[in-house]
């Protein structure tokens, strides 16, 4: 059973009670198990997150770069070269 | 932003010769079975969501046991402001591509906004496509007690349920909290903590929530 944004002390005594797995976010770290959704854990949502959420990773940031990169390579001429062409 | 030591895999034995759910060597699909002894054995465990075949590749490759095709794909997925809109072809849609993206992990599809709260036989007739079309392993739906009689229903027939409560996307609307900012506070704590203490009665007859066929309450 998930438990979003239930006290701490709650969730813990929820997940002592009961026998069934409890899966938390922003429960606390007495649930059975920790669930986040993957573009807030990975930092591809943007904006704010909850403060439930640890950000792993900037693939925001990553992807929006590689677009850019790859835009101007194309704008540049540096993209195709050579090397990705068939003959 | 948290820097990460490079991503590895260690490989944990329990002490009854069972795999761990994180960490296990096996290579089966995990059952909802596995999850209950890994309560036993005391094991913490991770759940990530996923709405794509490409992207639950990388979680089912990185270990991760239960990936849920959360309606929160609603805003993360498919572009809406809010996870009411989702309809229940689109959560089929989605649920089949992590289900093919995925060789170990349990996928749990979600049930979206008015596709079980008509009453059991819809939750059941909802669930159903989930199982036989996409082919998930369990459903979630929202709700405790509130959600008894469908919960009832879907374990009955068969389909393994995960509930949720709290403060839950629809309940903040209902409350006027920021879906991003969720936060505890006002009268979402209150809710909270009344279907908190929905959810503590796991001795009562409806808190059957991520049950399994065969299981019963006590």
């Amino acid at each position: 059973m998930v438990l979003e944004l239930v006290p701490a002390g709650l969730a813990a005594e929820v997940t002592r009670t009961l026998h069934i797995p409890t899966v938390g976010i922003g429960a606390g770290a007495e649930t059975d198990a920790q669930v986040l959704v993957w573009t807030d854990m990975l930092g591809l949502t943007g904006g704010r997150l909850p403060k439930f959420v640890k950000q792993y990773a900037d693939l925001r940031a990553v992807m929006g770069n590689a677009a850019k990169a790859f835009a101007e390579d194309v704008v540049g001429g540096t993209f195709p070269l050579e090397e990705h062409s068939v003959h | 932003m948290t820097q990460l030591p490079a991503a590895q895999s260690t490989p944990q034995q329990t002490s009854d010769g069972s795999r761990a759910l994180y960490g296990g060597k096996g290579t089966r699909r995990i059952t909802v079975r596995d999850i209950a002894a890994a309560k036993e054995r005391g094991e913490k465990w991770p759940m990530l969501t996923a709405y794509d075949a490409m992207t639950a590749s990388v979680f089912d490759e990185a270990g991760i046991p239960v990936i849920l095709v959360g309606d929160s794909a609603g805003n993360c997925h498919l572009g809406y402001e809010t996870t009411v809109p989702v309809t229940l072809d689109e959560m089929t849609m989605l649920s089949a591509a992590v289900v093919r993206g995925t060789r170990r992990s349990l996928i749990v599809g979600d049930l979206p906004f008015g596709s079980y709260q008509e009453g059991p036989v819809q939750a059941l007739r909802s669930a159903t496509r989930l199982v036989k079309e996409a082919g998930v392993q369990a459903v979630k739906l929202e709700g405790g007690e509130r959600s008894h009689e469908q919960i009832r229903l879907l374990v009955e027939s068969g389909i393994p349920v995960m509930a949720h409560i709290g403060l839950t996307p629809p309940v903040r609307q209902r409350h006027g909290l920021p879906g991003a900012g969720a936060r505890r506070g006002g009268g979402g704590a209150a809710a909270a903590g009344r279907q908190g203490r929905a959810g503590r009665g796991g001795r009562s007859r409806w808190c059957w929530s991520w049950c399994r066929p065969g299981s019963r309450p006590r």
